[in-house]
């Protein structure tokens, strides 16, 4: 061969280059003479950044593929189980206005539209409520699965809430000791060029000149690869999600016993919202909002009044003060060198994108690693096209939650609602949904990121309005869709017999562990 | 302690009671499934299905004898409800005693409980538990040996277990059966071990767990699953009796 593939140069040591070094050195360990080899290098002097504290249900895959255990992990990076979001204040603002978005698919999500005979059904409860037994399980605090269920599996589909300083460590000593990554710890100072525009290799500060085939960027907001040495241009999206501040917090539980929520609860304030997240030690509360809409001072009073009821001390708190600016390279693989995680983009942490941005490119890179230099064109290409197509997707359902809302309170909310700042995509699909309801054909893609269910949890859940049409209300339809709601009512009934209490399962996890089978 | 009716036995508190000899349905809370030490699989394979199950409380593996083949049901059991087999688990027979922590705290060790409410005791039928000078009768005397083989059972079952997850042998198993009237069952949460993984075993691990005495428990599991078919054979029966 021409020119082999076969030195993967990883910058950067957060999360981001941790998950990726692992999965490309899983996917390609071998006995061969002449496997690859992975490299990541970590700057000993830049702190990571390390704020992603939610997961999708992929993360699963993500950690099992890389040889980890579920229960090493849940016991060294404080994780808990996660079962979706609960959306509050969203809509009208009001106390009691929330809804929930499952990580389960409505009931029988293959064959069945549930959404036009919940819309007849004029005593109908909440969508996510008639179509899933998740949200019976969230209100309760329930874990999504027993202490005998194995290792990654589930009762009920899930993801975690971590600690992500903890977790870049875990990943660190995963990698280095049971997929042979090498760590070198050293600054980054010069990249040198090959003839045809390529990285030949990087200057250290000790280090020395590491050579590779392929660079992946991991460096963070800096993106020192491809954005400071290929001056990749940054897309803004500032004009369609307007959060570009966060001030984050972490906050105790009240006693070792206080219940933790198994879902993300994101409650919408004036101008952004607050997340908070339950990990097994303390938990994780932040705002998020638009400084163009209000001003730190008053940003800040909202998050202590939303903490004031139950948590002491709040004004002696320490508080981080985070900058976001949503968007994204033009492109993310260009010659030898991709970028995975914020040097790629960043949007705001409305559903915990960021994360499975990076497993999604990990894995990509890995299952199409190029064999030869010759091939890599090729294979950029197409990642380039199909992240661009993601980061759409992606930007799209984020701002399905904010042209939703039916809030006037501020004009962050009246803002986000004007058709200009509304991508012509989302404007297009949310005028298809108002003669026909959600479903698997409105997307061009079989792997989207957000599916139609996603999508049907939102609209739904926010009191979107479909008119009923003549359409999907056949005999065959009508029966399968009150069995298959008539089982959600079954499950849910017996899952709450089985489930245990979120906490109560992470503490015996960690007294005993999960059994691999 | 959490439950009322468990007090530490006391050779006054309790002189004057005896225990019934028979192990019956009128005692026994009826169970599809019942826990065994290591020490007990030899005798309990002759007569009974020996798997692995988890334990409903930590999820840790242990070795399990299979009675009936729905919940709640126990095929051993006669018409009067006195449970018939050459072998009955040991944590079956211990009622209606246990082992609970002394009043002063661990310090003590282990200490001999016994269940008020069991319907095992009686102060007319059955065998003293107390001599009439207070020591031990014979009764009690075996009951203590029952609690000292499950109390070593913990560490052996441990030990085990470890053995078997480390040569990564365990596996889930699947068992569906079909009985007489045609109906089909199926068995879910049993596990046992790979025999497949273990033939692949190179010479040094099968030497291994030969000299750790683990191959002789992995034979014993195997040969115990014919006896499923003595659960159907019973089962058939009770079907075949009712349909007269």
């Amino acid at each position: 061969m021409a020119q082999p593939i076969k030195r993967i140069v990883v910058v950067g040591g957060g999360t981001a280059g941790w998950l990726t070094a692992g999965t490309i050195a899983a996917a390609h360990k071998s006995e061969h003479p002449d496997r690859i080899e992975v490299t990541l290098i970590e700057s000993p002097d830049i702190p990571i950044i390390g704020v992603g504290e939610g997961t999708w249900p992929t993360m699963r895959r993500t950690l099992e593929q890389m040889g980890i255990s579920e229960t090493d992990f849940i016991r060294e990076c404080d994780a808990t189980f996660k079962q979706g979001a609960d959306f509050r204040q969203w809509v009208s603002g009001q106390q009691g206005d929330h809804y929930y978005h499952p990580l389960v698919l409505p009931a029988g999500f293959q064959d069945t539209n549930l959404v036009p005979h919940w819309l007849a059904d004029p005593d109908r409860g909440a969508f996510a409520d008639t179509v899933s037994a998740q949200p019976s399980i969230c209100d309760k605090s329930r874990a999504p699965k027993q202490i005998t269920t194995p290792e990654f599996a589930g009762v009920e589909n899930y993801a975690y809430h971590l600690n992500a300083g903890k977790f870049a460590g875990f990943l660190q000593r995963h990698c280095t000791s049971k997929l042979g990554v090498r760590h070198v710890l050293a600054n980054v100072q010069a990249i040198e060029s090959a003839e045809n525009g390529d990285i030949a290799s990087v200057r250290t500060d000790r280090a020395g000149d590491l050579e590779g085939d392929l660079f992946i960027d991991c460096t963070g907001f800096r993106s020192l690869l491809l954005g400071e040495h290929y001056g990749v241009p940054f897309i803004t999206k500032s004009d369609v999600l307007f959060i570009d501040t966060a001030l984050a917090v972490q906050v105790p539980y009240e006693d070792k016993e206080t219940e933790i929520a198994s879902h993300t609860i994101s409650t919408a304030q004036s101008s952004g919202w607050i997340w908070d997240i339950g990990l097994s030690t303390r938990r994780g509360v932040g705002h998020v909002y638009s400084s163009s809409h209000t001003s730190e001072d008053a940003a800040l009073e909202e998050l202590r009044s939303y903490l004031r009821p139950r948590v002491p001390d709040i004004d002696q708190m320490d508080v981080r003060k985070i900058p976001i600016v949503s968007g994204h390279r033009e492109r993310f693989w260009v010659k030898n060198c991709v970028a995975v995680g914020l040097s790629a983009g960043f949007l705001e942490p409305l559903e915990a994108s960021a994360l499975v941005l990076v497993e999604l490119s990990a894995q990509m890179i890995a299952q199409q690693l190029p064999v030869d230099r010759a091939a890599m064109d090729i294979v950029a290409s197409r990642f380039n096209k199909k992240f661009r197509y993601r980061w759409d997707r992606i930007i799209d359902f984020l701002k399905l939650h904010y042209v939703l809302t039916k809030r006037t309170d501020s004009t962050f909310w009246t803002d986000n609602c004007r058709s200009e700042t509304i991508p012509d995509s989302l404007q297009e699909l949310l005028e298809l949904w108002r003669y026909q309801y959600p479903w698997h054909g409105d997307f061009d893609q079989k792997d989207e990121v957000f599916p139609a269910a996603s999508y049907q949890y939102v609209l739904y859940g926010m009191g979107f309005e479909t008119a009923l049409s003549h359409l999907g209300h056949g005999e065959t339809d009508r029966r399968s869709a009150h069995v298959h709601m008539a089982s959600v009512a079954e499950r849910k009934a017996q899952l709450l017999s089985q489930l245990p209490g979120n906490r109560e399962l992470i503490n015996k996890i960690k007294q005993f562990g999960l059994q691999r089978i | 302690m959490t439950n009322k009716t468990i007090e530490i036995l006391d050779n006054l508190a309790h002189a004057h009671l005896r225990i019934l000899p028979a192990i019956s349905s009128r005692w026994l809370p009826t169970r599809q499934i019942e826990q065994i030490a290591p020490s007990e699989i030899l005798e309990a394979a002759r007569e009974y299905p020996v798997f692995l199950t988890k334990c409903s409380q930590t999820g840790q593996f242990q070795f399990s004898v299979i009675l009936g083949l729905y919940n709640d049901e126990n095929l051993y059991l006669d018409d009067e409800g006195v449970w018939r087999a050459r072998y009955i688990p040991l944590n079956v027979r211990r009622n209606p005693f246990g082992l609970g922590v002394g009043a002063s705290g661990s310090g003590d060790g282990p200490v001999i409980t016994i269940d008020m409410a069991s319907a095992r005791l009686s102060s007319e039928e059955g065998a003293p538990i107390f001599l009439e000078q207070g020591g031990f009768a014979p009764s009690l005397g075996e009951m203590q040996e029952v609690l000292g083989r499950l109390v070593v059972g913990v560490d052996q079952t441990r030990a085990l277990v470890n053995n078997l997850l480390e040569f990564d042998l365990i596996e889930p198993v699947q068992i569906e059966l079909k009985l007489s009237n045609q109906t089909k069952l199926n068995f879910e949460a049993l596990y046992s071990v790979n025999e497949e993984k273990l033939r692949e075993l190179d010479d040094q691990s099968i030497g291994q767990l030969n000299r750790m005495g683990v191959l002789k428990y992995i034979h014993l599991l195997g040969a115990s699953v014919s006896n499923i078919q003595s659960l159907i054979h019973r089962k058939n029966a009770q079907i075949e009796a009712g349909d007269k």
